[in-house]
């Protein structure tokens, strides 16, 4: 897949969603919902087709352990690897710095 | 299975083991989430997710095997190939061929998903109503004594001799109110015997069920008891765990729940959901009772068979002791003729398996007809489907070719096709699947006509849902697959490829094209011609002259069974009630009548008239034109009807009991019975009664009972005249404005009178549109698929003229360069359209000649071969026809020649 930035909307929040804790896939759908406010559509079929592709590209893995009230039903946990976070990282940092330039140029029609 | 289950399966099988658990959780829970915003939602849900197993799922299968090694070549099938290869199939270039030719593709799927949808819709209802047995344990053991009518007396015989079988019960459905006070609260209800879940193998899901110390007369020690069901649980209690023990009211008699039934459990009538169960023991609690009654036929008597034992074998065992079960149950009172043949009938076991059903009996004969209806519809998208194919076939002869002449077998490339034509049916299957799920559901509530009346199918796809789909799109590919590549095999690629798209009229393919356009315009016709029938079965049944004015009138129908009133003061009562409610304002008249017109109860008599004419044939007493129908009315009755006094007098509040009987009769009645004479001042007597009756009037002919019967004799007895009963039926004529307006003043003025007057409102004109609705369905459905008939074979027609008229252009280019005018190149492509139209307008009306006669039955107030309904059909047919063929018509003869010439 391909994991060079820019990424996709609904993946980069899939990564969101899973930056700072693991989650099973339901949790992380519903997550992108409630980020995005129901902009980035999120079903299920298109998730876990992203989440295959990620997982294929090594950004997430399967979480190791599962937490003590798990439900088996809700399949595997996931979980942001090391490669994933720099991936993350640097999309949040090319965002932001396209976020800093377009208020620049709001500076720049403020001037004139 | 659960739905997404099976959709799950359109993704590969590596995806499925890897995400199946957390996919299956996220649909549940979008699932539950979409459900509860409604319908839309959950539809929107189900939209979705089926559109995204059918593309995500396939295109991840083609990811998948791109992992594998795969050689691209232009020669797809090496020589020497083994099994495996030889009936391999290339799915990705079948779905990529599909997405080359996006129009196409979607105009066949849609068509095909309308014929695969209508047909699993009807069949989704045939399932249930005439296949699905009941969910009880072992439902083949299960058998009913026939045909389902039995006394009580005749079930206490059989119940003592119970080891016969492997275990017997009794059932009768029952309305029940569950209102303990005014207006009804109507639910579907029954009586059942003491061991009726135990035989049935139904066990409680909470408390216990009706046990045999529940159902001895007046109730056991636990009192009078009730179970219910798990729909009522949850929508009453909403599903609480403390139901049990609870009281419940049941026709203003305090009950107690026992025990609920499980959600599958819907009692032994398929199409009645019983929400409530009582013993019969507690019947005499709830009205005069018929326990002892040895000619009251209101029960019916199931038989669990023992292993091994067959319904012959069950027959003959009761046979064997049939002389000593009708000895002890003989109706005394009856002549000696009658007691004779009773001991005499034969008491026969049959399957009830499949539980029984009025719904079926009523219904089987207009499925029937949508059935094939829908059969015709399918054929015809077919022949649709077949002829878009062929068309694509036709135009990728070059590609084609070019293959054949690089190597690849006919057999390869024919097995190509096949496969476009299966994913085809495939998409169009699933798709057919999701509007047969709201099809059925949609066709089921409209057979729903009233509260009481409410039609319950269970409409779950099960195994045979699925594999009828699967069959049909199976058929649908065959049919429309074959055509197509069997014209692979006669191309002759050298041909072709020399010819490079420089088209001929005349080819083979055309032929067959031509063969489908036939074919459609017949079907269509035939689908046309019965629309038209039914449609005009209904509009003569709505529009006939009823008699009396339906609006705005509003039936109550009043009870006074529960109020603790004597019986002699249910005249006083009910005179009570008739000045409440004539005070109430925006009341024009109230009448007071023993049943109301298309009612649910009837009464006819037997008359005796001095002089009467005999019947051409038959005994009179046998002979419904001369058993009169009878109603009981009060003086204002006739008014609030509007119905209109020709001669005589009308009932006059003067006619009390005590004063000399006197009757109104209709029309028919004094014409028939009086032929030539004046019927007023007139006596007649009723059978079985000696007091001799004297007409006083006759008022016009009005409808009784069906709207579909000829008028009969109808004889008004005066309501004063008779024994108070403690029914009665009022008719509100309201002054303007909707009747169902003064529901809320008129149970208020009711219930000041006595608030334990059970009542239950309908305004009339719903009560007649409920009766129609055989009719309406039949005719809405066949309006449905008659248009969509009518669209498909125009659709069709155009599609084979232009494709005709574009392969023609340079034919038609030389024909104007040498002078042909514009009208004249019209008129040669019209020519050709009106003969394909013409041979299927006859071809299709010789077909319905035929099929007419076999819905003879259906039909009112019109001719099932019918000479306008014909004519009409045909002539909109060849409307269609020539709109559908003039268009391209016209764009041929906008050809400029010098263009065609130059672009061939």
């Amino acid at each position: 897949m391909n994991t060079s930035t820019p990424l996709k909307p609904a993946v980069f929040h899939i990564l969101l969603a899973l930056a700072d804790r693991e989650s099973h896939g339901y949790a992380v759908m519903q997550a992108v919902r409630e980020q995005s406010g129901g902009r980035v559509p999120m079903q299920t079929g298109s998730f876990y087709r992203h989440l295959s592709k990620l997982l294929d590209g090594g950004l997430v893995a399967e979480a190791a352990k599962k937490r003590a009230d798990d439900d088996p039903r809700r399949g595997s946990y996931y979980r942001l690897t090391p490669l994933g976070q720099k991936i993350l990282a640097s999309e949040k940092q090319r965002l932001t710095d396209l976020v800093a330039a377009m208020g620049g140029l709001k500076a720049i029609k403020k001037l004139q | 299975m659960r739905l997404y289950d099976l959709l799950l399966r359109a993704y590969p099988p590596a995806f499925r083991d890897r995400f199946g658990d957390g996919m299956r959780h996220a649909l549940a829970s979008d699932l539950a989430r979409a459900r509860s915003r409604g319908r839309v939602a959950a539809g929107m849900f189900w939209l979705v997710t089926i559109w995204q197993a059918a593309s995500l799922g396939l295109s991840a299968r083609s990811v998948e095997r791109r992992r594998r090694p795969h050689q691209f070549s232009p020669v797809p099938t090496p020589r020497g190939t083994n099994m495996r290869t030889l009936f391999s199939i290339d799915w990705r270039d079948a779905f990529r061929s599909l997405r080359a030719t996006p129009v196409i593709t979607a105009a066949a799927v849609l068509s095909l998903a309308l014929g695969i949808g209508a047909n699993t819709a009807l069949f989704t209802i045939f399932n249930s109503l005439l296949l699905k047995t009941l969910p009880v344990r072992e439902p083949q053991q299960l058998a009913l004594l026939d045909d389902g009518s039995w006394t009580y007396p005749i079930w206490e015989q059989v119940k003592a001799r119970e080891s016969m079988f492997d275990g017997v019960f009794a059932w009768s459905n029952f309305g029940i109110d569950l209102a303990p006070s005014g207006a009804t609260d109507m639910v579907s209800g029954a009586f059942v015997s003491g061991r009726t879940f135990e035989v049935l193998g139904v066990a409680a899901q909470l408390g216990r069920t009706i046990t045999p110390d529940d159902d001895v007369r007046g109730g056991g020690p636990s009192g009078p008891v009730a179970v219910i069901s798990h729909g009522l649980w949850q929508k009453r209690y909403g599903g609480a765990g403390d139901v049990v023990g609870k009281p419940i009211s049941v026709n203003r008699v305090k009950y107690s729940i026992v025990g609920v039934t499980p959600p599958e459990f819907f009692g032994t009538e398929v199409g009645r959901n019983v929400e409530l169960m009582i013993p019969f023991g507690t019947e005499p609690l709830l009205r005069p009772s018929a326990l002892d009654a040895r000619s009251t036929w209101w029960l019916e008597i199931f038989a669990r068979l023992k292993p091994g034992q067959s319904l012959s074998d069950a027959t003959s065992t009761l046979r064997g002791l049939q002389p000593l079960i009708r000895a002890a149950t003989l109706p005394q009172d009856w002549p000696e003729a009658d007691k004779a043949s009773y001991l005499k009938e034969p008491l026969t076991m049959v399957s009830a398996a499949t539980g029984r059903s009025a719904l079926r009996s009523r219904f089987e004969e207009p499925l029937n007809v949508i059935m094939a209806v829908v059969g015709l519809v399918l054929l015809i998208a077919c022949a649709n489907i077949a002829s878009l194919l062929v068309a694509r076939a036709v135009s990728r002869r070059h590609e084609l070719s070019l293959r054949l002449a690089l190597g690849a077998s006919r057999w390869r490339i024919s097995r190509q096709l096949v496969a476009e034509s299966a994913l085809m049916s495939i998409a169009g299957g699933t798709l057919g699947l999701a509007f047969a799920f709201w099809g059925s559901r949609m066709l089921v509530r409209q057979l729903t006509t009233s509260a009481t009346n409410v039609v319950f199918l269970d409409l779950h796809f099960d195994w045979r849902v699925l594999g009828f789909t699967a069959l049909v799109a199976l058929l649908t590919t065959t049919i429309f697959g074959l055509a197509p590549a069997s014209g692979t095999m006669r191309i002759q690629p050298n041909e072709v490829l020399r010819e490079r798209g420089r088209g001929v009229a005349g080819d083979a393919r055309f032929g067959l094209r031509n063969v489908l356009v036939v074919i459609q315009v017949a079907l269509s016709l035939t689908l046309v011609v019965a629309a038209a029938l039914f449609g005009r079965t209904l509009s003569g049944l709505t529009t006939r002259d009823l008699g009396f004015v339906p609006d705005p009138v509003l039936t109550i129908s009043l009870s006074a069974g529960k109020t603790g009133v004597p019986k002699d003061q249910f005249g006083p009562l009910f005179d009570q009630v008739v000045d409440a409610v004539k005070a109430v304002p925006g009341v024009a008249s109230v009448g007071a009548s023993f049943t109301t017109p298309v009612g649910n109860s009837a009464w006819n008599t037997r008359v005796e008239v001095p002089g009467m004419p005999e019947p051409t044939t038959g005994a009179p007493a046998r002979d419904g034109r001369y058993v009169p129908w009878v109603n009981t009315v009060s003086p204002d009755w006739f008014e609030a009807y509007g119905m209109k006094l020709i001669d005589g007098r009308s009932i006059a509040a003067t006619d009390r009991l005590g004063t000399p009987k006197v009757a109104v009769v209709n029309q028919t009645f004094a014409t028939r019975f009086f032929p030539g004479q004046r019927a007023v001042g007139a006596h007649f007597k009723v059978d079985r009664e000696e007091a001799d009756i004297e007409i006083v009037g006759i008022v016009a002919d009005a409808v009784y009972r069906s709207l579909r019967a000829d008028m009969a004799p109808t004889i008004f007895f005066a309501q004063a005249q008779q024994e108070p009963g403690r029914d009665l039926m009022l008719s509100v004529r309201a002054a303007g404005g909707a009747p169902g307006a003064l529901t809320r003043s008129i149970a208020d003025a009711i219930g000041r009178v006595n608030p334990l007057i059970a009542m239950t409102f309908r305004p009339l004109s719903d009560q007649i549109g409920a009766s129609l609705v055989q009719e309406r369905l039949v005719a809405t459905l066949s309006g449905f698929f008659g248009g969509l008939a009518l669209m498909l074979a125009g659709l069709g027609l155009y599609g084979v003229t232009s494709h005709a008229v574009s392969r023609q252009r340079a034919e038609i280019g030389i024909r104007m360069a040498l002078g042909a005018r514009p009208a004249g190149i019209v008129a040669m492509v019209l020519r050709r359209t009106s003969w394909l139209v013409g041979i299927g307008v006859a071809a299709g009306a010789a077909l319905s000649f035929w099929g007419a006669t076999y819905v003879k039955t259906l039909l009112y107030g019109v001719q099932p071969r019918d000479l306008v309904t014909f004519v009409g059909a045909g002539a909109v047919l060849i409307a269609v026809g020539l709109v559908a063929a003039w268009l391209p018509a016209r764009r041929a003869a906008k050809v400029e020649p010098t263009t065609a010439l130059r672009s061939s």
